[in-house]
């Protein structure tokens, strides 16, 4: 019950300021109807007008309740840059940003995951080392350079990937690998630090004076205490990209979410940036509640 | 069974066990005590190959034909030859198997024979614990299935590091007990001499990483070291002293030539300082005699005034909704020490944070000094704050390691604005505290002092703010066992001397009977019994203070 | 970011330099697909739902088509077959018969006049037409005529040749302009829009009865790629047949080493200022804004930031190809006359050098939009300049939406000002005609609609009316050359250059773009004729 309380909260006060920030950044979408030398030409009765017919001039009150009324009858309004559906526009884009993500999510938790595991097995060793560094030099790789220089190699050197646009498995590739790659050193890091504190815990350390061999020791008493931090942030995870990775769909032209926000934000398209704002901030929601939901099963100590 | 030859443990060189030799025979329980850092652990757990790398084990360890101290290949030995319990094993069981699952992975690691049911009925726990985890256990259960854990492979020599840390005083006696109880060889290692020595056959003493004394069962104690380990100890009865030994053990490394003990010794004479005496007859001294350890002055009961007046105090945390208080009166007066005693879960410590200020009371008030605490917030709650002195638990945790000794104790001056000459004011409260009255000690750093200085930083500290109530919440229980006794020596020149009002919150009973002119006993949130430490001591009326006189 | 621009783009040049050349292959002059990349999505392409002038206009017209058509620095016929005047205020023009729409209803005089009326009641979308000047208009038989309210010999290229033809069967139910969807997208023009989505971008199919000839392209694809990086990598590998970025002049080189890429070039006429507040002291008075312009060294501005890419800015604004034309107009630089003229306006060097003017030191902030590399770099070169003569001038960079906040709130110069200096730049329409220039400059805030410096002068404004008065074609370029002469003398602003166009496209997938003044390549003559 408290819990659920508390998710209200969160929504309440994410709903406000998906209403407020748009309205908070310089300028407005009155670009969106004229380019500035046409707008100029329009009296102050016009623009009143226009602002009126299309809901962004009404008081700030006004515009706020029928946007919690849309939230709730799910109806998310048109879009002030072409007159779509908001729900339509998202509709379109949330697939694809889900495809690449989820795509992505899997590989880089997998593999980050597995190499953490070994990371932390063999940090005394050359390898443990290496895995390490090259880590360290993955997490601050920019996504933006990357992807740039896999469009380099494969798009124009090799010519074996397209260099933009999505559809097909090929157009995937580019972007996913950015998104592994640059994800990877996290999940690595992470997952290496909380198995080596595991390691060192005392139920660990005391199973190795009870004389439980190394391999089972890693397998039954380390692994499954030391994912746990890691199955919160993984969800965490899917949240926050569920919003789209700007950088990566902007790079790629990839008509994900990212790229339609971004579009948004410049054209400052309020009723479209609420709509996007509104999906990121229900997946983060979600992909919480699922984590604490969840967390009980993997840890008995959280059980009632 | 177990003969352990001239065995010494190195780190980087520097030696922690020092050319011990010792015998287990065959079902005998042998308690090795000692208090922090004298190297019993190092030797127990160079016993199983659980030193870590820069670790150099030398000499024997014979187990049977098989010598430990050479083994590098532990498989089919450790759990099954020899096992250990492991110290601080209510924390160390995997927190997500079950019971069950844990004890049947060491039947079939280690070829067990017996059924898990049978293990736990053997501990003393039923089989329905088998489908439990362990946090869903108390302390001592936890405990007894570390026992089980340990019993599973059927070992002829089992290892218990500290069974006993961190439990309730009733439940150390019965794990004691389940011990002694299980007639297989054993190796208890323990720093309380006390508890262990009606449970031993045998109790060898360390200090300093050498053997000071090994001495079977009745015979009695000659070392001067045990001698003093035993009157640290506080009785129950007051008509026993409560002693201390003054200095501390020297560091790894540091210890001089001659007997290790000699800088603390009061029978020590100039061989001592150049010798090094042998084990002669499980006897290392070269004059072993009667010496006098300073003890706790006993008080002479004085009225003074109300220096904290806390009436009908309950206390819920709404959280966990724990009902932590359940309306309890305490008045301390000035001059003298009020013994505020429970277990773990009594409420003791939430009452000693509520007279603190740090906790509002559900209900009840608090008078500090005349003015009423409970009600005041901000900065009037932080001026009478300024009157109450407290000192912590854990002396490594309580001081700023980058802060120098002289401004830890004036910066509740310099928080209050105290005009004047503070390094004065600094220096009386250090002296006032039993601390070396020098400006090369208010330099040093929490560092270089020893667990008894710092507490003693702690305290002076606290004397610094000249309050009228100090408050000392289980001030001495992170301490070695031979340097309590010096802090509550302190603290009653303090409520003697200064007509200071001390609140003396602990969980051992004896200590306060020790300290203390009136103990308070706590129990889930409600007083039993209280009344002048002599009475109490003499004549307890409740059956839980029986209990824990026992 | 741009770092990493940069050496992505120097590892690409790395690359390149290291693979072998692919064959060069010939030049296609027709083709069955060209995929143009476009930086931003441009809604459904009608005239109310693009998105940007360029090159969002320029698509809606492949799609639609005006009465006449831009031709070199006239016009030409279209939709009308020609324009009939006597007094350049009343307009017969005979419309082009047995034309029909995309949608195969005949294209009549009633869709003239409805598009006529329709704009003037849907003043929004950034190829709607402002057609206040047309008094009225009125549909005989296959011509209609147009009155306006007043005199303009520049009527025809001003709006005719702008304004896109709207059918009126399918637009007189429209009520929210921006919500037409593709179903809207009918126009009479050499191709039609077939497909649309956010993932796919545009497809627009050949028309193949258009008016003015089968065009030589069958499908142009329109992709959105936001990344200039990606437009140029994808049209190395030939995904792309032409980028609409213009080439920024760091890359030109490297994308001409590539055996099948062309860059299309010509000259634009966007243009590039110092504006000056003109309502703050003390750029309030002439003599200090000349003698700060002569300090400003416009062609150094071309040559270090446009690596010479570019004309340096006419003191009298108008690019001398403009089809307004005029005398270009000699320089201003003279470092030695801007020291003079400061010395005697009494701003004498004070600490650090720095002038002192009525007792304020001349130490101003210069604004600059942070994502134009070319006026970033121009800022630093104009402070440095300016440090010469004893100015100083802090640079501030914002991002666009920002910086028109200070500079132009609400795009309406009505609601004031608030900057020392900025940099700015107006696109090319505002210099296609005299009476778009005059917007510039007239103090009336009504009819200076774009004056953002807040100037006024009297002798400006005479001029101006002046202009207005004219009826004639020569009179007017006259009365323009005129008030050229006067806005040197006065500056509202200092025109610093004009940036050129340089468009990169695949020789091997379409080389038939031809390059228009005041369009670039992207126009229907690149494909028809
Ligand atoms: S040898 Fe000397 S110093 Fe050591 S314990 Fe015996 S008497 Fe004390």
């Amino acid at each position: 019950m408290r819990r659920i309380l508390e998710y209200g909260a969160v929504v309440v006060i994410a709903l406000l300021l998906n209403f407020l920030l748009p309205r908070a950044l310089p300028g407005g979408p009155m670009k969106l109807f004229g380019s500035p030398e046409a707008l100029s030409r329009l009296t102050e009765a016009e623009r009143a007008q226009i602002a009126q017919q299309y809901g962004f001039g009404r008081p700030l009150p006004e515009q706020f309740a029928d946007y919690l009324t849309g939230v709730f009858t799910l109806d998310l309004g048109t879009s002030l840059s072409d007159g779509r559906p908001v729900a339509e526009a998202i509709g379109e884009a949330l697939p694809w940003t889900l495809l690449l993500v989820g795509t992505s999510i899997v590989i880089t938790c997998v593999l980050g995951v597995a190499l953490g595991v070994l990371g932390a097995l063999r940090r005394r060793r050359g390898g443990g080392a290496g895995l390490l560094g090259t880590a360290i030099v993955l997490d601050s790789l920019p996504a933006f350079w990357l992807g740039m220089l896999l469009i380099v190699v494969f798009g124009v050197q090799l010519n074996v990937l397209p260099t933009y646009g999505a559809g097909t498995l090929a157009h995937l590739v580019l972007p996913v690998t950015t998104l592994v790659v640059t994800g990877l050193g996290y999940f690595f890091l992470y997952t290496r630090s909380s198995m080596l504190t595991v390691l060192t815990s005392e139920p660990v350390q005391h199973a190795h004076a009870r004389g439980v061999p190394y391999g089972r020791l890693v397998r039954r008493h380390a692994l499954r205490p030391a994912l746990l931090p890691v199955h919160t942030i993984v969800l965490m995870e899917i949240g926050f990209l569920a919003g789209g990775s700007i950088v990566i769909e902007t790079v790629f032209a990839y008509p994900g979410l990212g790229r339609l926000t971004f579009g948004a934000i410049s054209a400052r398209d309020y009723p479209l940036m609420q709509g996007a704002f509104l999906v990121l901030t229900l997946m983060v929601v979600a992909m919480n509640a699922i984590a604490d939901a969840t967390y009980p099963l993997l840890d008995p100590r959280a059980r009632q | 069974m177990l003969s352990i030859t001239g065995m010494s443990v190195c780190y980087d060189g520097l030696p922690a066990v020092d050319r011990v030799s010792l015998d287990v025979g065959d079902g005998e329980i042998v308690a090795l005590v000692g208090e922090s850092g004298c190297g019993k652990t190092s030797l127990a757990r160079a016993l199983l190959g659980l030193l870590p790398g820069s670790a150099e084990v030398t000499g024997s360890a014979m187990l049977g034909d098989d010598d430990l101290a050479r083994r590098t290949d532990w498989a089919g030995v450790r759990g099954r030859k020899i096992a250990i319990v492991p110290q601080g094993a209510m924390t160390g069981l995997s927190p997500v198997h079950k019971v069950g699952a844990q004890i049947e992975e060491m039947l079939t690691l280690h070829g067990g024979r017996a059924r898990p049911g049978e293990l736990l009925d053997r501990v003393g726990l039923g089989a329905e614990h088998l489908t439990c985890h362990p946090h869903e256990l108390s302390g001592g259960q936890r405990q007894r299935v570390a026992i089980a854990l340990a019993l599973a492979g059927e070992p002829s020599l089992l290892v218990a590091d500290e069974p006993t840390t961190g439990l309730d005083a009733i439940v150390q006696r019965q794990v004691l007990a389940l011990l002694a109880s299980l007639g297989i060889g054993m190796l208890i290692v323990s720093h309380d001499l006390a508890a262990l020595a009606p449970h031993a056959d045998r109790v060898a003493v360390m200090y300093a990483g050498r053997l000071a004394e090994d001495r079977p069962k009745g015979a009695p104690p000659r070392h001067p070291y045990t001698l003093g380990l035993l009157t640290a100890t506080p009785a129950t009865d007051r008509s026993i002293p409560w002693g201390s030994v003054p200095g501390s053990a020297p560091p790894l490394g540091q210890a001089r030539p001659g007997c290790r003990f000699a800088p603390r010794c009061p029978l020590a004479l100039d061989p001592c300082h150049d010798v090094d005496p042998p084990l002669v007859d499980g006897l290392a001294c070269h004059h072993p005699g009667a010496p006098v350890y300073p003890v706790v002055p006993r008080s002479t009961p004085s009225a003074g005034t109300a220096a904290a007046t806390l009436t009908g105090i309950r206390h819920t945390y709404r959280r966990r909704g724990v009902q932590a208080l359940k309306g309890v009166d305490l008045e301390v007066r000035s001059g003298e020490i009020v013994g505020l005693v429970g277990e773990s879960g009594s409420g003791k410590s939430t009452l000693a944070r509520i007279a603190l200020g740090l906790i509002k009371p559900t209900a009840g008030r608090v008078v500090v000094d005349g003015e009423e605490l409970t009600g005041r917030t901000g900065k009037a709650l932080r001026l009478l704050q300024r009157r109450i002195g407290f000192v912590h638990q854990d002396p490594y945790d309580s001081l700023h390691p980058g802060m120098r000794v002289g401004a830890l104790v004036a910066e509740p001056l310099v928080v209050a604005g105290t005009p004047g000459d503070r390094e004065e004011k600094v220096l009386a409260a250090l002296e006032a505290a039993g601390l070396p009255c020098e400006r090369e000690f208010l330099r040093r750093f929490p560092g270089q002092l020893s667990g008894g200085q710092r507490q003693r930083v702690s305290i002076a500290r606290a004397l610094a703010g000249e309050p009228v109530l100090l408050i000392a919440d289980e001030a001495t229980s992170m301490l070695d066992v031979s340097t309590r006794a010096g802090i509550a020596t302190t603290l009653r020149s303090l409520a003697s001397g200064r007509g200071l009002a001390v609140v003396f919150v602990t969980h051992d009973l004896g200590e306060a009977v020790q300290a203390c002119d009136r103990i308070v006993v706590l129990r889930s949130g409600e007083i039993v019994e209280h009344g002048p430490a002599a009475d109490l001591a003499a004549a307890p009326a409740h059956p839980y203070t029986q209990e824990l006189l026992k | 970011m741009k770092y990493s621009a940069v050496l992505v783009f120097a590892l690409v040049a790395t690359l390149a330099a290291c693979s072998g050349a692919p064959a060069q292959r010939p030049a296609a002059q027709a083709a069955k697909t060209v995929t143009i990349a476009i930086s931003s999505d441009e809604g459904t392409l009608t005239p109310f739902t693009n998105e940007s002038g360029y090159p969002g206009d320029n698509l809606v017209k492949l799609i639609f088509d005006t009465l006449l058509v831009q031709k070199g620095e006239s016009v030409a016929p279209s939709l009308a077959t020609a324009v009939e005047t006597t007094d350049n205020k009343v307009f017969r023009l005979p419309l082009r018969t047995g034309v029909t729409w995309q949608d195969g209803r005949p294209f009549t005089a009633a869709d003239v006049v409805f598009s006529v009326e329709f704009y003037r009641e849907n003043l929004s979308g950034d190829s709607a037409i402002d057609v206040r000047p047309i008094r009225t208009v009125k549909a005989d038989g296959d011509a209609v005529t147009m009155t306006l309210a007043a005199p303009d010999p520049e009527f025809p290229l001003r709006i005719l040749s702008d304004m896109a033809m709207l059918p009126k069967h399918l637009w007189e139910s429209v009520t929210k302009v921006n919500e037409a969807g593709t179903d809207k997208a009918i126009g009479t023009g050499p191709f039609r829009l077939t497909a649309y989505d956010k993932e796919r971008g545009y497809t627009l199919t050949a028309n193949p009865g258009y008016f003015g000839g089968k065009p030589k392209v069958d499908t142009v694809k329109v992709n959105v790629i936001p990344q200039e990086t990606t437009q140029f990598a994808a049209l190395r590998t030939g995904e792309v047949s032409l980028s609409v970025r213009n080439v920024p002049p760091q890359q030109r080189a490297s994308l001409q080493s590539q055996p099948n890429i062309g860059i299309a070039e010509g000259t634009e006429f966007a243009s590039t200022m110092l504006q000056f507040n003109t309502t703050r002291p003390p750029f309030d008075r002439a003599e200090v804004r000349r003698a700060l312009a002569k300090a400003v060294d416009v062609r150094d501005l071309v040559k270090t930031a446009l690596l010479g890419q570019g004309t340096p800015g006419n003191p009298g604004f108008v690019h001398p190809e403009s089809p307004v034309g005029g005398p270009a107009l000699p320089p201003l630089f003279d470092v030695e006359a801007a020291k003079r003229e400061l010395d005697a306006l009494g701003a004498k060097p004070g600490p650090g050098g720095v002038r002192t003017l009525d007792g304020k030191p001349m130490s101003y902030e210069l604004l600059v939009q942070s994502t134009s590399t070319d006026r970033l770099r121009s800022a630093e070169l104009i402070r440095d300049m300016l440090k010469n003569v004893g100015v100083e001038i802090k640079v501030t960079s914002l991002d666009p939406d920002s910086l028109d906040t200070k500079v132009w709130p609400d795009y309406d110069v009505k609601k004031g000002r608030n900057y020392d200096l900025t940099m700015w730049g107006w696109s090319a329409p505002v210099m296609q005609t005299s009476s778009q220039i005059v917007s510039l400059f007239d103090s009336d805030p009504e009819d200076g609609n774009l004056n953002i410096g807040g100037f006024a002068d009297a002798g400006v404004d005479k001029a101006i009316d002046e202009l207005k008065a004219t009826t004639t074609p020569e009179k007017r370029a006259e009365a323009a050359a005129a008030l050229q002469q006067k806005i040197a003398e006065q500056l509202p602003f200092l025109t610093l250059y004009y940036r050129n166009g340089a468009y990169a496209y695949r020789k091997d997938a379409y080389a038939g773009w031809t390059w228009q003044n005041g369009l670039g390549v992207l126009h229907s003559g690149s494909f028809v004729g």
